[in-house]
């Protein structure tokens, strides 16, 4: 549930006791550079870990709904300590490498400032009433609501929430007690904590959310303030914040749309944010400050759509419910938006513009991120512990309905189900050390990928000289870096008459289920239109591919009742070269690689187990997880 | 007379008179199954029940600070709950529901749990004295760091194991670089080398058995050593570096025992307080 600023306030309904936690301190003395002898780096890039899009008590939505875990439990937990959430002891099974709390830049921290009467906001004698009653339990912090909500209606909000003077004061000292606890769990080498919040545009209810992430350290972040989508939905003017810091400090900041899905038609348009037809100066902003899409995550997988891709008999992963209208149901979907909304259609649609412009705007790389509610960074189908704080320890909450939908829904027949939240997804990056510098850096070159929750190992190189002996040998890596380049990358036009060719090599999430099958989805462009084929390329067993390309299923070994599956099919490592058979050198192609686990249960399927829950009919038992890797771009010359 | 007490209109009003004087006179029953009573201890309950959150030094002054309005407000919602309540327990639907059943007992465990926490109060000698005795908690794994190449078990004819010896046996091949490592061997699921990695990890990509002898290699050696056999085949380590299993110095994870010491003690407290319930009751067990 994401709203401008003035409807965050009206929003929020308080609940529970004061825990604040900040640490008095006056300055960060310490700053930790890109030089660290400890660190050291992997010219072939290792493989890390992450999560860059984790909500905490700080983000209005996530407090309403119980969120009391500060972003200090939330890097705490992501590193694999212990923490408490709900009464729960629980603790993240394997740590991760990397982590951004990315907190709703509208209303941040506020909702703890009110309760714990700062001074500058006691001003105000209704903010005080407010802070008082905030204070008196949940009866009078849902009168508080209520009567938040009439004051929005007509008008009369505090308006010293609208006083620079005052709220910079006031967004300063959260952003700052904010920026300072990232820089406190810093650990270069082990665990790197990138600054980040969100900008949660929303018009209409359409989501148009980004994920800012900085590069740099405290010195640099404290010079600027997180950006309230507030007095603009339009993202042209986040990238105009986005150029002003850079300017400013000499920093690196970057943004990463998600849910698409969400959008109503609105994230992959072919026009700008007014409407008017898309110029080569708003295709170069998208791309420069866009390089990256959070293509899955709790609220559904954006990856592709049925409607879109018919002949994908894997498109279409997690999309129930959410492809059925905006973020808060305010809105239906109309089918002829979907082509706006997810990344494989952008993805094509951005060849597209390229042709016309010169510029592609939907150049973009795919990770996954959880944009969990409750500091809680878990994305495994058996550890799920769901969007909101509420879901953490509720034996019931897959039965439930979504709260967000059935208070906003334009449609009584039309409510989602917490049942439809997806457990995914991580991000993945392939960088040449754990530090911010070289992450942020693997980010903005695209080296990265995107699983809906297992940590699948992906390796994928484009090149023209790639021999079939190349991905056999040790050392593939290597030669993959010497012959070619890696995901994110453009394949320069190769000789006249030569194919590309793409070395992949896919292994099983050590700790989970074996792998069904790597394909390579191709995009392309010709006469002004878009087209996409789908490419087995390496699977298990002894199947063979049909006349059709399609290859039979893998099976299945998912016994629901006790949510368990085996090992017995699929392949624990998938790796081939292939060559492009179709291949036409005047047209503008993209290529990434989609990989399979064989059936696992659900996370649904774990809950119904564990607590005898009897779920509905249309709830799927079985899941086949999965890895989106960036694409590789060809261009004739 | 006999008549008369045969008479069943008698035996009615006689039990009717009954009923009247039980439920008109006797006072503990019949007050408060109808007698609400609002004072501020009972308003300081409900609104912390409300909150889940269980302070009186928040919850005491903030409903102390309510005008009447807001006073008449909080009441007038109590007075629903308690009256709905009431009427459902009348109705006896509190009885054989094991929702109701449950829920109550996780209620009764949720207010145990959060009994006096601000009322402990850990001083650095008892939170030492916890570290010291919990010790093996706070254990960091073992790290390691290593070049390794690998010989797959379904490799060839001649046997993973075989082909590591031969390799070894090679001129020049004992005091190979990490970098220089690379072109040689089979291709491996993961990584080629493994920068301070922790034994867990180690243990999720090779097995359990791998690192086990990862440990008793010799650390910061020039040399490789092996073969050692792990789930997938037969590997020769370069093992630059070992950090042994250790335990962090107490000063730099206090926040962490200190809140696994409170826990400890709320635990502990629970556990007593729930006996001493026990020991009120007759437990007879027929099964």
């Amino acid at each position: 549930m994401r709203f401008p600023l003035s409807i965050w306030i009206l929003m929020l309904v308080f609940m529970g006791c004061n825990k604040s936690k900040s640490p008095s301190h006056e300055k960060v003395t310490e700053q930790k550079g890109s030089e660290n002898p400890t660190v050291h780096d992997n010219p072939n890039k290792s493989l890390y870990w992450g999560d860059t899009h984790l909500h905490t008590t700080n983000s209005p939505d996530a407090f309403s709904f119980g969120a009391r875990l500060t972003p200090d439990e939330a890097y705490r937990f992501a590193k694999g300590e212990t923490i408490e959430s709900e009464g729960l002891m629980i603790q993240l099974n394997r740590p991760l490498d990397f982590l951004v709390v990315a907190d709703h830049a509208e209303g941040l921290g506020l909702a703890n400032e009110v309760m714990a009467r700062n001074e500058l906001l006691m001003k105000d004698p209704l903010l005080q009433e407010w802070a008082k009653r905030l204070n008196a339990g949940a009866t009078e912090s849902s009168a508080v609501g209520r009567e938040l909500i009439n004051s929005f209606a007509t008008g009369d909000l505090p308006e010293i929430l609208f006083d620079r003077r005052v709220m910079d004061k006031v967004v300063s000292k959260i952003w700052s007690d904010y920026l300072y606890t990232a820089e406190r769990h810093y650990q270069p080498g082990s665990f790197t904590t990138l600054a980040g919040y969100e900008w949660s545009s929303l018009p209409q209810g359409n989501n148009l959310h980004r994920v800012v992430v900085f590069r740099d350290g405290y010195d640099k972040t404290i010079q600027t303030l997180p950006l309230s989508s507030s007095l603009s939905s339009d993202p042209k003017d986040l990238w105009k914040a986005l150029q002003a810091y850079e300017d400013a400090t000499n920093g690196k900041v970057l943004a990463i749309p998600h849910n698409g899905n969400a959008s109503n038609g609105l994230m992959f348009t072919l026009t700008d944010f007014a409407g008017n037809p898309m110029t080569k100066a708003y295709a170069s902003l998208r791309s420069r400050w866009e390089p990256l899409v959070e293509t899955t995550q709790i609220k559904g997988d954006s990856e592709s759509h049925p409607f879109l891709s018919p002949n994908d008999e894997f498109a279409g992963y997690g999309i129930a419910g959410w492809d059925m209208g905006n973020l808060n149901l305010s809105a239906l979907k109309t089918k002829d938006m979907y082509q706006y909304e997810y990344s494989r259609e952008a993805l094509k649609n951005g060849l597209m513009i390229e042709d016309r412009l010169g510029v592609n705007p939907y150049r973009f790389g795919l990770i996954g991120s959880t944009d969990s509610h409750t500091a809680l960074a878990t994305a495994d189908r058996d550890n799920f512990t769901g969007k909101f704080t509420n879901m953490v320890n509720d034996a019931q909450r897959s039965l439930h309905s979504e709260e967000i939908g059935v208070a906003n829904s334009s449609e009584a027949s039309s409510i989602r189900h917490n049942w439809q939240y997806l457990s995914s997804g991580y991000a993945a990056v392939w960088a040449e050390s754990n530090t911010r510098e070289a992450i942020w850096d693997a980010m903005q070159r695209k080296e990265v990928y995107g699983t809906t929750g297992p940590r699948i190992y992906l390796r994928f190189f484009g090149g023209w000289e790639f021999s079939s002996d190349d991905v056999k040998a040790p050392n593939y890596a290597q030669i993959g870096y010497q012959k070619g380049v890696p995901m994110g990358s453009d394949l320069l036009a190769g000789d006249e008459n030569e194919s590309p060719r793409f070395m992949l090599v896919a292994s099983k999430d050590p700790e989970g289920a074996n792998l069904d099958r790597i394909q390579i989805i191709k995009g392309w462009t010709q006469d002004g239109k878009t087209y996409e084929k789908i490419f087995n390329v390496a699977w298990s067993g002894q199947r063979k591919l049909g006349t059709d390309g399609k290859l039979p299923l893998v099976g299945n070994t998912v016994d629901a009742g006790s949510a368990t599956y085996k090992n017995t099919i699929g392949a624990e490592m998938l790796a081939t070269v292939w060559t492009d058979p179709e291949f036409e050198p005047s047209v503008r192609s993209f290529y990434y690689v989609r990989v399979l686990e064989i059936p696992t249960p659900r996370w649904t399927t774990y809950d119904a187990a564990r607590f005898k829950l009897e779920l509905p009919a249309d709830v799927p038992s079985t899941v086949q997880d999965r890895a989106y890797s960036s694409p590789i771009w060809y261009s004739p010359n | 007379m006999r008549q008369i007490i045969r008479e069943p209109l008698l035996h009615f009003l006689l039990a009717g008179f009954l009923v009247f004087v039980y439920y008109r006179y006797w006072p503990s029953n019949s007050k408060d199954d109808r007698t609400i009573v609002i004072d501020r201890k009972s308003m300081l309950d409900y609104v912390q029940f409300q909150s889940r959150a269980f302070n009186e030094d928040i919850f005491g002054p903030g409903i102390d600070q309510l005008d009447e309005v807001e006073k008449q407000r909080l009441v007038n919602q109590y007075v629903r709950d308690e009256v709905l309540y009431r009427e459902a327990v009348r109705l006896g639907l509190d009885q054989h529901d094991e929702i109701i059943r449950r829920r109550i007992i996780q209620k009764m465990e949720f207010i145990l749990d959060d009994m006096k926490e601000s009322e402990l109060y850990i001083d650095e000698d008892s939170l030492s004295v916890y570290f010291d005795l919990n010790r093996h908690r706070y254990t960091r794994d073992a790290r390691y760091t290593f070049a390794h190449i690998f010989f797959d078990n379904d490799g060839t004819d001649l046997s993973a194991y075989d082909r590591a010896i031969s390799f070894m046996e090679e001129p020049g091949h004992t005091n190979l670089s990490a970098a220089e490592s690379l072109k040689y061997g089979d291709r491996f699921l993961y990584h080629r080398n493994y920068a301070d990695k922790s034994r867990s990890f180690i243990e999720s990509q090779f097995g359990a058995s791998f690192a086990l002898q990862l440990e008793s290699l010799m650390a910061e050696a020039e040399t490789w050593q092996g073969p050692v056999a792990s789930d997938h085949g037969q590997h020769l380590i370069l093992l630059k570096e070992n950090k042994a299993e250790s335990i962090p110095p107490f000063d730099e994870i206090k926040e962490v025992v200190s809140s696994d010491y409170i826990w400890d003690v709320k635990r502990r407290k629970q556990k007593k307080y729930i006996l001493d319930l026990i020991k009120e009751y007759d437990i007879r067990v027929h099964w």
